[in-house]
């Protein structure tokens, strides 16, 4: 087995007092692509939070790379949740990109020539090289969601967290982040990401970490997604257990098909 | 009457008072971009009880314990602030309310209290002195400026100064805090030094301006430049302006109009700031009204022209939208209007201009549904419809390239 880019002791995260995730143990391999899996409000962006170091755990710790999360001067590339970004804010979509490279350059220096290139060569990765002036309130979702993107493709980071980077994304975007997703994986990249398609995990991701204030599951996607799991993580509301159920439904006669096909 | 440009006073108080908006528009920016503009207001509530209290404790009027009585009320209230947003509710603006509403009561008492004696009442604290400002003076290199000057230009200075070296730093801060923690930017220390530096900028405005008018011009010219653009830099660049502009506009009305500076200061920010909202290009109110107009108009005048172009060539009309809403057919009657003025169109015929309008949109017209029905598999009573809205939006681009396809494909 490959040593772990993340690990996860034991960790407890309360806002004030209220508690939003308890007891959790995982451990995510260096050069995976693992999905977060849970209803809303389970927690799952506050992970990210954790493990990004925006937050402090109230018992417990968090290691990148073996290194304590507040000690580490570890990278990492992130993409946030899209209603958390201010889309009115004065930017273009190269200055956004830009901020990618800000922490390689230092204080008081401005990114030069060759930031700007690196800055446009992510774009075009996404394909987004053309709308680089636009103010990022004028594009659409899917567009909005690519120029985040490439900002963590310019972080040039080993660790790269997504807050559901596919939410209400267009089929155009959705199969450029997946190209981007196993670019990323194929360069030895670990990509965590927040993911609401149950659909689609099986056949894309190599790890899930299935949560619901507590951890659910965690492990590679073969053993750890299971019907089982699912209904344990999306129990006790009515409709998402029914939505899981199909959905997991749909999975296993959708893949034994293929699975015979190919 | 003088002309007011001309008297050195106006001059002088002009100065004054836009080297204070200058100086608070540029921190302006940064608390605006943040969703705190709030803030700028409870720092400079703030510092009154501060005032009061290096007052009392020197025993005199000298600017400079008064200062630092403020600057410590300044930099509590800030911290307050913070530790508000963190342990109270989702930002603590409620919170902020209360206690900066108390402290600022607080210092107007304190200033009945113990300042009765002396003049420092509250008048001059909430409106400030500027029109006094040039009554004291200091030598600066062998020129007389108002004393009032060297705390404004010293904040604006160092307010530019922070602005331009923490340039990227504050931008990320502002735009996305969990990128700029993760980036293992000290956030923090960030927040905060621009907190003092709002604390220390209300200090040094206020006694020039008051701390009403230092409210305002955090608040207004910033909010002005951030309708107006679409860049940080350039936010920055017209917030200064419209700070400058606003203390230039106050100035020359207070002096015609004989009444307070920080008033029309205030009056003429926000008059700017509806000139903005209403004016701003793109997304004013009125250049997206004028779009909007002017886009049905040309549908109306290209639907008429197109129907009398075939009701002239005997082919039967195709499509009979008449009935409609009261006000399309304002519009049509607008158009029609409009058309035969410009003489594109004479006894119910399109001539000149008008005919080549209205074949070119036939032309469209007839590609589009040939497009729909051969590439999209539409069904040919569905088209119709569609063709009648899509066809003005074809520019002459998108035109040539559904021409060129059905060519090639001939070939
Ligand atoms: N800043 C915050 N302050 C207080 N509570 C919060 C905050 N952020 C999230 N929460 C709460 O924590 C829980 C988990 O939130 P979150 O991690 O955003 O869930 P998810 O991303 O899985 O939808 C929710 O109940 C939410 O209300
Ligand atoms: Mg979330």
């Amino acid at each position: 087995m490959k040593s772990p880019a993340i690990e996860i002791h034991d960790l407890t995260v309360s806002y004030r007092d209220k508690p939003v995730l308890w007891d959790i143990d995982a451990t995510i391999p260096e050069g995976s692509l693992c999905a977060i899996v849970g209803p809303n409000g389970a927690g799952k962006s506050t992970l990210l939070s954790a493990i990004l170091g925006t937050i402090h755990p109230a018992s417990g710790w968090l290691k990148i790379f073996a290194q304590e999360v507040g000690k580490s001067q570890e990278l990492i590339g992130f993409v946030p949740q899209r209603e958390s970004v201010d889309w009115d804010f004065p930017v273009d979509v190269l200055d956004v990109v830009l901020m990618g490279t800000y922490s390689r350059l230092g204080w008081f220096r401005r990114p030069g020539k060759a930031q700007r290139d690196w800055a446009m060569e992510c774009l075009e990765q996404v394909g987004m090289a053309d709308l680089n002036k636009r103010q990022v309130g004028e594009l659409s979702g899917g567009q909005q969601q690519r120029v985040f993107i490439a900002r963590s493709l310019a972080q040039d980071a080993r660790l790269i967290l997504m807050d559901e980077p596919f939410a209400g994304v267009d089929a155009a975007t959705e199969e450029a982040i997946r190209l981007v997703l196993l670019d990323l994986k194929k360069k030895g990249r670990t990509v965590v990401l927040v993911h609401h398609d149950l659909q689609t995990i099986e056949n894309f991701f190599d790890h899930v970490l299935l949560l619901n204030l507590r951890l659910v599951a965690a492990g590679p996607t073969a053993e750890t997604f299971t019907r089982e799991n699912l209904l344990r993580t999306y129990g006790g509301r009515l409709t998402l257990l029914d939505e899981a159920a199909e959905a997991v439904r749909r999975i296993r006669t959708g893949r034994s098909r293929t699975g015979r096909d190919r | 009457m003088i002309d007011p440009l001309l008297t050195p006073v106006a001059w002088q108080i002009m100065m004054v008072a836009a080297c204070a908006s200058a100086a608070c528009g540029l921190l302006g920016v940064q608390l605006v971009l943040r969703r705190r503009a709030m803030l700028g207001d409870a720092i400079a509530h703030g510092v009154l009880p501060g005032l009061v209290i290096g007052f009392v404790v020197s025993g005199s009027r000298d600017l400079f314990p008064m200062l630092v009585g403020a600057l410590i009320a300044a930099i509590f209230v800030s911290i307050l602030a913070e530790w508000l947003r963190e342990h109270a509710g989702v930002d603590g603006g409620a919170a902020l309310g209360v206690v900066f509403t108390s402290l600022f009561a607080l210092g107007i008492i304190l200033v009945e209290i113990f300042a009765r004696d002396v003049d420092l009442d509250p008048g001059c604290v909430l409106y400030g002195m500027v029109e006094y400002a040039p009554v004291q003076q200091v030598e600066w290199f062998g020129y007389s400026v108002p004393r009032s000057l060297t705390p404004v230009l010293g904040a604006l200075l160092l307010n530019l100064a922070a602005t331009v070296l923490f340039w990227k730093e504050w931008k990320l801060c502002a735009f996305d805090p969990q990128l700029a923690r993760a980036s293992r930017l000290p956030f923090r220390t960030l927040e905060q030094g621009l907190l003092i530096l709002v604390a220390i900028t209300s200090v040094a405005c206020f006694e020039a301006v008051g701390s009403v008018l230092v409210i305002a011009m955090i608040a207004v010219p910033a909010t002005i430049g951030h309708v107006l653009c679409d860049r940080m830099s350039s936010m920055v660049i017209v917030s200064t302006l419209a700070g400058v502009v606003s203390a230039v506009l106050g100035t020359v009305g207070a002096i015609q109009l004989e009444t307070g500076v920080p008033g029309m200061m205030a009056v003429s920010a926000g008059g700017l700031l509806v000139g903005a909202v209403l004016l701003a290009p793109g997304r004013g109110l009125i250049p997206a009204a004028t779009r909007n107009f002017s886009w049905t108009m040309r549908v109306e005048m290209e639907d008429i022209l197109a129907e009398a172009h075939l009701q002239s060539m005997d082919s039967p009309p195709d499509h009979n939208d008449s009935a409609g809403a009261p006000s399309s057919r304002f519009f049509r009657i607008l158009a029609t209007w409009l058309l035969w003025t410009l003489g594109y169109i004479r006894n119910g015929i399109p001539v000149g201009r008008g005919e080549r309008m209205a074949r070119t949109l036939l032309k469209k017209r007839s590609l589009w549904k040939r497009f729909a029905a051969e590439r999209m598999g539409l069904a040919s009573d569905h088209l119709d419809e569609p063709a009648h809205r899509i066809e003005h939006h074809l520019d002459e681009d998108l035109t040539r390239r559904l021409e060129s396809g059905f060519d090639s494909e001939e070939d």
